[in-house]
């Protein structure tokens, strides 16, 4: 059918939002690439050879894809599951998301700390990291799930596990050439968001003193202002990059996925 | 209406196979039961249980009672304000945007790109967006440059490293988040609505009065019930824009110094406030959940 | 001057033309059936009417007054969608009186109202309800209301029924017949289903393309397809394509069978195309003049009342319908039959109309 002309109002709702979104960015940007003899675009050169930034990034990458394969390993099979045998669980599996929402890092952390105090994961520096990991996945799990389970919506589990149990296959062929295939895109989403909290997070890291990346970078902020605002920048514009990315592979596959179960 | 006719059945026909409650499928949710109940649910059981006993084990409310404490109080007082003032600023501005990329017809790549933002943004939260807001509103940020020639001046005391600068800075999370909550619901809106009520003689704002802002509502308000729970729990961005005057504004500040350093001389107190915090937080995810469970009802189709 | 009338009503979309050109003159009171595939303007026209979309050129008359430019909540038509489009957040009664609130009726009134029309769907108790609550035959029922509370110059319906099943499909159609006929309100229908508007309306605009192709009575339209297109549309018409073989004499000649037709065949010549009802040919007749055609029996049909028997001739196929009487003799597979048919039930087809 046609398409409705845009209406003028909301051209001016964008633009305020616009100016209240962008405005900050604009000015970080510009704090990043000016020092009191011009623009210079020293800071974003600089940051990558400051010592430390190199092992707290791959701190945190390391950290980041671990609490991936981890929530993958442990997200995936329970929503395939629940959706295909326990769907009435669902509201249950759900409230659970929305749990690391009602207790936030800080007293997620404090919780952690307490309940574990006396055992081995308090008590050494690899108990800590478990500690970590724990924590990364407990704060992106919702996330993570509800990518999960929009994507098993979309691929309509039930019908595809029958026609795959009539044609012989067993549980490990399912999901392995079956599912995992269709969901591939949820996973990435999935991963995505998980890897930009992992590395944004700053709270857990710190109070069990872990080398990450968030408190490398307000530690580097007291001594390079400047590098540590442009490393803001770059990983915003990595972010959002690799979100439209994921996005623009997401539709063509979405496309190609709906065409097939439709046909 | 194809999917309303394959989604029944099969509810139907799964609420059969199960007449126990409890079946053996149940086995293959403990690895995720499990985690969740080590990682998430005990330690949050131990602080409710540490904030409700006294050093020796034994159940008292004391712990709580000391919250009364002026300075908590204060803070308390304080992070509620900020809570429910950038849940409205992030509400209408976010609102506003919301409905411009859906009902408003802003063209389909703006949309896209204001989603994927929204994504990110809503999670700038913390030291970068601390670092953008000093870049724009510090002593020589970027405002203040541009203004040097008219020889106004924004004080970064007022309007950054103080109440009003939390309320600045939570704002700009808060847009986006409110966009994603609500650009689902405003989808939601179907356009044949809107040609009906014009049918029956009504004109645009009388179509939003009795149809489109009470279909809305209930989204509207789970949404505002997440953004003050959202503002309420952060920690990190009032903790790195204010510092140590943070204790007066917001009290994850004062929680987490109780923890650290003990501040009020009483240890139970950290788990109380704690506590506190936790029951707060919970209502206003309830609010959220209902609204949300209200919003569902109307919109489903047919019986 | 006839109660609505469409002079020309051309749209565009772009550079798609979804409604070439559109004439049509409705009286009062008229029941009028667009009929036609997807995507062949009927709905777009009807939305014209409505006042969803302007037409590219044309006007559009309502009862002399040129409404053309008329915004869509001031025409005072009512519509019926597709889905119903009942608004969720209200009851069944709240639905109903919307276009009387809007305008600003009072309370006693719009219960009154809504009272009488809830008495005219024969949902009575249902005032309360929620449209989540309602069936979807229900929920048709209550948008019928709502759109005839207001007292509509014009009632619309955009292929009502299509989302219904087939049972509640055809008792909801007679339902809304007999109220339209009991209001005396101006109708047009849309649909695709060549049996609901062969059934309720008192006249039926055949549409393909964008174009009309035919207008008239539902017998008509059945009876005397003009174009190719109304022909293989409607019904289960047998179209063959057959060779002139006397002009003058008005034979054709059929799969190398001659067969004589009651058209004359003047200006055509080469191929044309005909068209045979399958109830009007009979199997294995008295030999008593008329037409007569040897074939083999392909497939036999079941359907019910009526028993269809597929024949062939050289390449064509010929449907052959006869009532599933008790005694009937059915031939074989394979068997060779006669069947026979009078001159006046062949008809001579123009192309579809042309652009």
């Amino acid at each position: 059918m046609n398409r409705l002309r845009t209406a003028p109002l909301a051209w001016v709702l964008f633009g305020v939002a616009f100016v209240y979104l962008v405005l900050p960015l604009i000015a970080m940007l510009w704090a990043s690439l000016t020092t009191p003899r011009g623009f210079t675009l020293n800071a974003y050169i600089e940051v990558f050879r400051t010592p430390g930034f190199a092992e707290a990034l791959l701190f945190s990458v390391r950290s980041g894809l671990i609490t991936i394969v981890l929530s993958t390993a442990l997200i995936v099979p329970t929503a395939y599951w629940v959706h295909l045998r326990l769907p009435h669980l669902r509201p249950m599996i759900e409230f659970f998301t929305l749990i690391p929402l009602v207790i936030p890092p800080i007293l997620l952390t404090f919780g952690l700390i307490r309940f574990f105090n006396g055992t081995p994961l308090t008590n050494s520096s690899d108990g800590l990291y478990v500690l970590l990991l724990g924590g990364y996945i407990v704060i992106s799990f919702p996330f993570f799930y509800r990518s999960i389970d929009a994507g098993l919506q979309a691929i309509n589990l039930r019908v595809l596990t029958e026609a795959a149990q009539s044609l012989g296959a067993g549980w490990g062929t399912i999901l392995w050439n079956v599912i995992l295939p269709n969901l591939v895109v949820a996973i990435l989403n999935g991963s995505f968001i998980t890897f930009s909290i992992v590395l944004g997070e700053f709270t857990i890291s710190s109070l069990l003193s872990q080398p990450a990346f968030s408190p490398y970078m307000l530690d580097l902020s007291y001594r390079e202002a400047d590098q540590a605002t442009a490393l803001s920048i770059i990983s915003f514009a990595f972010t959002w990059l690799s979100i439209v990315f994921i996005s623009i592979i997401g539709n063509r596959r979405a496309g190609l996925a709906r065409q097939a179960l439709t046909r | 209406m194809a999917t309303t006719t394959t989604v029944q059945p099969l509810k139907r026909k799964r609420a059969n196979d199960f007449a126990i409650p409890f079946s053996i499928d149940w086995v293959g949710l403990l690895p995720f039961l499990a985690f969740v109940m080590v990682f998430l649910i005990l330690p949050a059981w131990s602080i409710v249980q540490r904030a409700l006993t006294d050093g020796s084990g034994a159940v008292t409310l004391n712990n709580l009672l000391n919250l009364s404490n002026p300075t908590i109080a204060q803070a308390y007082r304080s992070t509620i304000l900020v809570s429910i003032l950038t849940s409205i600023s992030g509400g209408v501005i976010g609102a506003g945007l919301a409905w411009a990329i859906t009902v408003g017809n802003l063209p389909a790549w703006i949309r896209n790109a204001v989603l994927s933002f929204s994504g990110v943004a809503a999670n700038f939260a913390g030291l970068p967006l601390v670092f953008a807001f000093v870049a724009l509103l510090g002593r020589v940020g970027l405002l203040n440059q541009l203004l040097r020639p008219t020889g106004v001046a924004i004080d970064p005391q007022t309007f950054l490293y103080g109440f009003w600068g939390l309320v600045i800075v939570y704002t700009y999370f808060q847009i986006p988040l409110l966009v994603l909550i609500m650009v689902p619901a405003l989808d939601g809106l179907r356009r044949e609505w809107v040609e009906a009520s014009q049918n029956l003689g009504a004109t645009r704002l009388q179509y939003w009065r009795y149809v489109g802002v009470p279909i809305l509502m209930p989204a509207l308000l789970g949404a505002l019930a997440l953004l003050f729970a959202n503002a309420f729990s952060t920690y990190v961005t009032a903790s790195a824009l204010l510092g140590a005057v943070g204790q007066t504004f917001a009290i994850t500040i004062v929680v987490a110094n109780q923890f650290r350093t003990d501040t009020f001389g009483d240890p139970g107190l950290g788990y109380a406030l704690a506590f506190s915090m936790i029951l707060v937080i919970a209502i206003t995810v309830m609010i959220y959940t209902y609204s949300r469970n209200r919003a569902e009802r109307w919109l489903r189709r047919t019986v | 001057m006839t109660f609505l009338t469409l002079s020309h009503v051309r749209k565009e979309f772009g550079k798609a033309v979804a409604v070439r050109s559109f004439d049509l003159s409705i009286d009062r009171g008229e029941f009028v059936a667009f009929l036609g595939p997807s995507g062949c303007g009927k709905t777009t026209v009807l939305r014209m009417i409505a006042g969803f979309e302007q037409p590219t050129s044309g006007t559009i008359e309502l009862q002399g007054k040129d409404i053309t430019r008329v915004p869509a909540n001031r025409r005072n038509i009512g519509m019926v969608f597709q889905q119903y489009a009942l608004f969720p957040n209200m009851t069944v009664t709240d639905n109903i009186c919307f276009g009387l609130k809007v305008a600003g009726a009072s309370r006693t009134d719009m219960n009154q109202r809504a009272a009488e029309m809830l008495d005219i769907i024969g949902m009575k108790e249902f005032g309360s309800r929620f449209p989540s609550q309602l069936s979807g035959g229900q929920q048709q029922r209550v948008a019928l209301a709502r759109a005839l509370a207001i007292r509509p110059q014009v009632l619309l319906l955009d292929e009502p029924l299509s989302a219904l099943d087939a049972k509640i499909r055809m008792s909801l159609r007679q339902e809304i017949r007999s109220i339209q006929r009991q209001l005396g309100i101006t109708t047009i229908f849309v649909t695709h289903d060549q049996e609901e508007a062969l059934s309720i309306a008192d006249r039926i605009v055949v549409m393909n393309r964008g174009l009309v192709e035919q207008v008239g009575s539902p017998r008509d339209i059945y009876n005397q397809p003009e174009t190719q297109f109304v022909a293989s549309f409607i019904g289960t018409l047998n179209v063959m394509k057959a060779a002139v073989a006397d002009k003058a004499g008005g034979k054709v000649a059929l799969d190398g069978q001659h067969i004589q037709t009651a058209d004359s065949l003047e200006g055509l010549d080469g191929s044309v195309s005909i068209a045979l009802r399958p109830e009007s040919i009979a199997l294995n007749p008295e030999l008593n003049g008329g037409n007569h055609l040897t074939a083999t029996v392909d497939e036999i049909y079941f359907l019910g009342s009526v028993v269809r028997v597929r024949t062939r001739l050289q390449e064509q196929y010929l449907n052959v319908d006869t009532f599933n009487n008790p005694g009937l003799v059915l031939p074989a597979r394979g068997e060779s039959v006669t069947l026979g048919f009078t001159p006046s039930a062949v008809k001579v087809l123009q192309d579809h109309a042309g652009v």
